[in-house]
C-alpha cells in the first residue's frame, strides 16, 4: 500500500493537478476568446461594465440573495463554499506542499480552526446533498453527475478530517490518506470536467447572459427563429 | 481513417516533442537522453538529423532533373519534392538546435570558423540549402498573393538559386557521409568503408525519389483524387536505377576489402546490415522492376516504405549501432528522447498538411481552401458555437490531455517526496557535552542548551525521566532525536515490518510466509487488526524499554513541535513559582531571534 500511496502522491497527483491547472487555464481562455469575438462582431458595444462587475461581486459573497428563497440552503452553500476554499489552500499541511512543491510561502491555518472549518463543511456538504435529493426543485434539476460530485468533493474532506486525527479513525492512517489523496485527486480531474468548473467560470457565467442580451436590437427574435429551426433566418 | 483524425495523432505527437524539448532546454542534454560519452551521437542527431536530409533530397533530384535535364513528364511531381526537401532541411535544423549542448549559440558557426571540421562544411551547406529552399518554396506560397514584384523577383532568381541548391546539396550529402570516415577504428568494419560518401549520396537520392512517391500517393489518397502515377512510375524507374547502383557498390566494396564473408558471420551487426540491404536494395529493386508493379499504387507506397525505413537504418547503422562493439556500450534512448525524435517529423508532416491545403502543390489541387465558416446560432447547445475556429476546442482539449502526461513521463521522480533528512542529534559544544547545540536541521539556527546544567538544577539523576520519557529498546535514555524523527509532520515510532520479522523469528515460525503467521502474537482481537487491538509495547519489551507513560500514540510528533512542547511547557510552568516572568519567552532560548 505504500508503494501505491506513493505513487498517488508523486507522479499521479502531478498528473492530475497539472491537468486541472491547464485545463481550467483552458476554460479562461476559451471563454475569454469567445466574448472577444462577440464583443469585436456585434456593432452596438454599450455593455455596462461597472455594473456587470458590480453584480458578479456581489454574488461572490451572496449575503444579499440570502433571504429570496430557500434561505437555509444558500447558509449551508455559503458554509460549505467557504470551507472547501480556505481549508484546503491554507491547512497547514497543505502549506507545506505548497512550499515544497512550487516554493509557495502562504500562511497556515491553526489546527483548531482548520477542524472547526472543516467539520463546518463537511455538515453543510451533507445538507446540501440532502437538499439535492429531497427537495423537489433541485431533484428535477439534478442528473447523475451532479450527486457523483457533491459526494466525492465530500470524501477528500471526510477522509482528511479522519487522517489528521488518526487515534480516533476507523482506519490505519495509511488507508486514511490513500483515499483522501486519490479522491483529491479525482477532484482535480473532475474540476475542469464537471460543474465544478465554476472555480474559474462563475465571474464568465455571470457577465455572459448580461453581454448577450444586450447586443445586438432584435437579437431576440434571431433566437427565436434560430429556436424555431429556422436556421437560414438565424444566419441571415 | 479521416483526415482530421490524421491530424489529431500528428497532434499528439507535436505536443510529447514539446514537452520533450522543454525539459531538454530545463535540464541539459545529459539530465533528459541516454547519450554516453561511449555514444554520443543518439537519435536526434542520426535519425533527425542524418537520415532527415538523406529523405529530403527529392528536392534538389527533381530540380536537376526537370530544369537541367528538361524531364518534363517529371514535373508534377516538382513542388512536392521542394517542400519536402524544406521541411525535411528544417526539422533537421530544429532537431540539431536541441541536440548541440548550447542551443543559442547555433549561430557561432558562421562568425567562429573552424575550416578544418567536416562538421563545419555541413552545418554551411545545411544552412544555405535551407535557405536556398526556402527561397524555392516561398514562391509557391506568393502565388495569387498582393506580393506580385517579390514574386517576380523569387522567380528571376529560380535558376541561380536552383544551381546552388543542387551544388550544396552534393556536396554535403557526400560530406555526411566522410564525417564517418574519421573513427575507422571504432565504426564497425562492416559499415566502414572509404567509399562512405558516394554510398551515402548514393542512397539519400534513391530513397529521397521514393520519399517524394509516397507522399503524392499519400496527398492523393487523403484528397481522393487519383495519383499522377506516370510522373511516379517514372520517378520511381529512375529511383530503383539509383538504388540499383549502391547496392552493386555496396557488395562490389564487400568483394574489395575481402569482408563480403562477414555478412553471414552471424554476429548481429551482420543480421540488422542483411536486414538493411533487404530493405533498401532488394527489396525495392525487386518491386519496381516490375513494369506492371511500376504503375501500380499499393506496389509503389510498398517499395517507398521499404527503401524510407531502409536509408533510415542505414543512417542508424553507421550512425549508432556500428559504434556499440567497439564503444563496448549500450544507447538505450530516454522517452524524452524519443517523443522529439517523433515530433519533429510529425510537426513537419503537419506543416506539410497544411501547406497542401492552402498552396497548389499538387496536381489535383484546386487553388483556395474553403472561406471560413460564418458566424451562426446554434439552437440550445452553444449560442455562439461558429465563432469560433472549429479546431480550437478540440485541440486545446487533447493539449490539456498530453501535457501532464508527457511531463509526468518524461521526468521521473517529478512530485515523488523526498525523504526528508533525519534529524541531528544535538552537538556538543565542549567535550563533556555540558552544552548542546539543538539544530535538528543544521541550517544554522540553532538552541544553545546547557544540559549539564539543567540535571544539576533539576535534581540530578532524578531529573532524567521527565525530559527522556521513553527509550528505545536496549537503550537508556535515548535521545529526541531517535523517535522524533522528522522536523515537521508525525513520525511512526513503531516499525511494523521489522516487528513481524523478528516475531517470526523469535516464535519460531518457519515456511515461505512465516511472517503471515505472527499476527496473532501482537494482535489479541479477532478484528481488526490495527494499533487498538495490539498489545502494549511494554509487554514485550518490559526488560529493554523503560516507559514513563504509555505515548497516546504510535506517531511521534515533529523534532521541533516535540522539544517546544517540552522545554516550554516547562519554563511556562516554573515561570510563575521561580518569580522569573519571562522564562517562558521565545527570547530565552532564541536569544538572536
Amino acid at each position: 500500500m505504500s508503494e501505491l500511496l506513493a505513487f498517488a502522491r508523486g507522479p499521479f497527483f502531478v498528473l492530475t493537478f497539472t491537468f486541472m491547472i491547464l485545463g481550467l487555464l483552458r476554460h479562461i481562455g476559451l471563454r475569454t476568446y469567445r466574448l472577444y469575438q462577440v464583443l469585436h462582431r456585434t456593432p452596438k458595444r454599450d455593455v455596462p461594465w461597472g455594473k456587470i462587475v458590480r453584480n458578479t461581486a456581489g454574488w461572490l459573497l451572496p449575503i444579499r440573495h440570502i433571504f429570496t428563497s430557500a434561505p437555509t440552503m444558500k447558509i449551508a452553500s455559503i458554509a460549505f463554499h467557504v470551507g472547501i476554499v480556505i481549508v484546503p489552500v491554507f491547512l497547514a499541511d497543505h502549506v507545506f506542499l505548497w512550499s515544497r512543491g512550487l516554493g509557495i510561502s502562504l500562511p497556515g491555518l491553526s489546527d483548531r480552526a482548520a477542524d472547526v472549518l472543516t467539520l463546518m463543511a463537511i455538515a453543510a456538504g451533507f445538507y446540501l446533498f440532502g437538499f439535492r435529493i429531497l427537495n423537489r426543485t433541485a431533484r428535477n434539476l439534478s442528473g447523475r453527475i451532479d450527486y457523483f460530485v457533491t459526494a466525492a468533493v465530500l470524501v477528500p474532506l471526510v477522509s482528511g478530517y479522519l487522517a489528521s486525527h488518526p487515534e480516533s479513525a476507523p482506519l490505519t492512517y495509511e488507508a486514511l490518506m490513500l483515499i483522501h489523496v486519490l479522491s483529491a485527486n479525482l477532484l482535480f480531474v473532475l474540476m475542469p470536467t464537471t460543474k465544478l468548473a465554476h472555480v474559474v467560470l462563475f465571474p464568465f457565467d455571470r457577465l455572459s447572459p448580461e453581454i448577450f442580451w444586450r447586443l445586438v436590437p432584435g437579437a431576440g427574435d434571431r433566437v427565436a427563429e434560430a429556436l424555431r429551426g429556422n436556421r437560414q433566418g438565424a444566419e441571415a | 481513417m479521416k483526415a482530421s483524425r490524421v491530424r489529431d495523432l500528428l497532434f499528439v505527437l507535436v505536443l510529447f516533442g514539446v514537452v520533450a524539448a522543454a525539459i531538454r532546454l530545463a535540464e541539459g542534454l545529459g539530465a533528459t537522453t541516454g547519450l554516453t560519452d561511449e555514444i554520443p551521437w543518439g537519435l536526434w542527431k542520426v535519425v533527425n538529423m542524418v537520415a532527415g536530409v538523406a529523405i529530403a533530397t527529392g528536392g534538389f533530384v527533381m530540380a536537376f532533373a526537370v530544369h537541367v535535364l528538361h524531364i518534363e513528364s517529371l514535373k508534377p511531381l516538382l513542388r512536392p519534392a521542394l517542400l519536402t526537401a524544406f521541411l525535411g532541411y528544417g526539422s533537421s535544423c530544429a532537431a540539431l538546435l536541441f541536440d548541440i549542448g548550447l542551443p543559442h549559440r547555433f549561430w557561432h558557426p558562421i562568425f567562429y570558423w573552424n575550416e578544418h571540421s567536416f562538421l563545419f562544411e555541413v552545418f554551411w551547406c545545411v544552412l544555405l540549402y535551407f535557405t536556398v529552399t526556402a527561397l524555392e518554396v516561398s514562391p509557391i506560397a506568393l502565388e495569387g498573393s498582393k506580393f506580385k514584384r517579390v514574386l517576380g523577383f523569387l522567380r528571376k532568381i529560380g535558376g541561380p538559386v536552383m544551381i546552388v541548391g543542387i551544388t550544396l546539396s552534393t556536396l554535403h550529402h557526400t560530406s555526411l557521409g566522410s564525417l564517418f570516415l574519421v573513427s575507422p577504428t571504432r565504426l564497425h568494419p562492416l559499415w566502414y568503408t572509404p567509399w562512405l560518401p558516394a554510398l551515402f549520396i548514393l542512397s539519400a537520392v534513391g530513397a529521397g525519389m521514393l520519399m517524394v512517391v509516397l507522399l503524392t500517393l499519400a496527398a492523393a489518397r487523403v484528397r481522393r483524387q487519383p495519383a499522377p502515377i506516370a510522373a511516379l512510375s517514372k520517378a520511381a524507374g529512375a529511383a530503383a536505377i539509383v538504388l540499383g547502383l549502391h547496392l552493386a557498390l555496396r557488395i562490389a566494396d564487400f568483394a574489395n576489402r575481402g569482408a563480403a564473408g562477414m555478412i553471414f558471420s552471424g554476429q548481429w551487426e551482420a543480421n540488422v546490415l542483411i536486414l538493411e540491404l533487404l530493405a533498401l536494395g532488394v527489396a525495392p529493386l525487386a518491386i519496381l522492376a516490375v513494369p506492371r508493379l511500376r504503375r501500380s499504387t499499393k506496389a509503389l507506397a510498398a517499395a517507398g516504405i521499404c527503401a524510407v525505413a531502409g536509408v533510415i537504418l542505414y543512417r542508424v547503422d553507421v550512425g549508432i549501432l556500428g559504434y556499440l562493439r567497439s564503444g563496448a556500450a549500450t544507447y538505450r534512448p530516454s522517452l524524452a528522447e524519443i517523443a522529439l525524435t517523433l515530433g519533429i517529423p510529425a510537426a513537419a508532416a503537419l506543416a506539410f498538411l497544411w501547406f497542401v491545403t492552402r498552396f497548389k502543390v499538387f496536381t489535383f489541387d484546386r487553388r483556395a481552401a474553403a472561406p471560413r465558416s460564418v458566424t451562426s446560432f446554434e439552437p440550445m447547445t452553444r449560442v455562439w458555437s461558429d465563432v469560433f475556429l472549429d479546431n480550437t476546442d478540440r485541440l486545446s482539449l487533447i493539449a490539456v490531455v498530453v501535457i501532464p502526461l508527457a511531463l509526468v513521463l518524461f521526468v521521473p521522480g517529478l512530485g515523488a517526496a523526498e525523504t526528508p533528512a533525519a534529524v541531528q542529534a544535538p552537538r556538543g559544544m565542549d567535550e563533556a557535552r555540558a552544552v548542546l547545540l539543538i539544530d535538528g536541521d543544521r541550517d544554522g539556527r540553532g538552541v544553545l542548551f546547557p544540559h549539564a546544567d539543567h540535571k544539576e538544577r533539576l535534581g540530578g539523576e532524578q531529573s532524567c525521566a521527565p525530559c527522556h520519557h521513553l527509550d528505545r529498546p536496549g537503550d537508556r535514555y535515548s535521545s529526541c532525536h531517535h523517535c522524533h524523527a522528522a522536523m515537521d509532520g508525525s513520525r511512526p515510532i513503531f516499525d511494523h515490518r521489522a516487528h513481524v520479522a523478528s516475531v517470526a523469528k523469535r516464535e519460531g515460525f518457519t515456511g515461505s510466509l512465516a511472517g503471515n503467521r505472527t499476527c496473532s502474537v501482537c494482535h489479541l482481537g479477532d478484528s481488526p487488526k490495527n494499533g487498538e487491538d495490539a498489545k502494549d509495547c511494554v509487554s514485550c519489551h518490559r526488560e529493554d524499554m523503560r516507559m514513563e507513560k504509555e505515548p497516546p500514540s504510535r506517531l511521534a510528533t515533529g523534532y521541533v513541535h516535540a522539544l517546544h512542547a517540552s522545554c516550554a511547557g516547562c519554563h511556562d510552568a516554573k515561570a510563575a513559582e521561580s518569580g522569573r516572568p519571562h522564562l517562558g519567552d521565545c527570547a530565552t532560548c532564541h536569544p538572536e531571534e
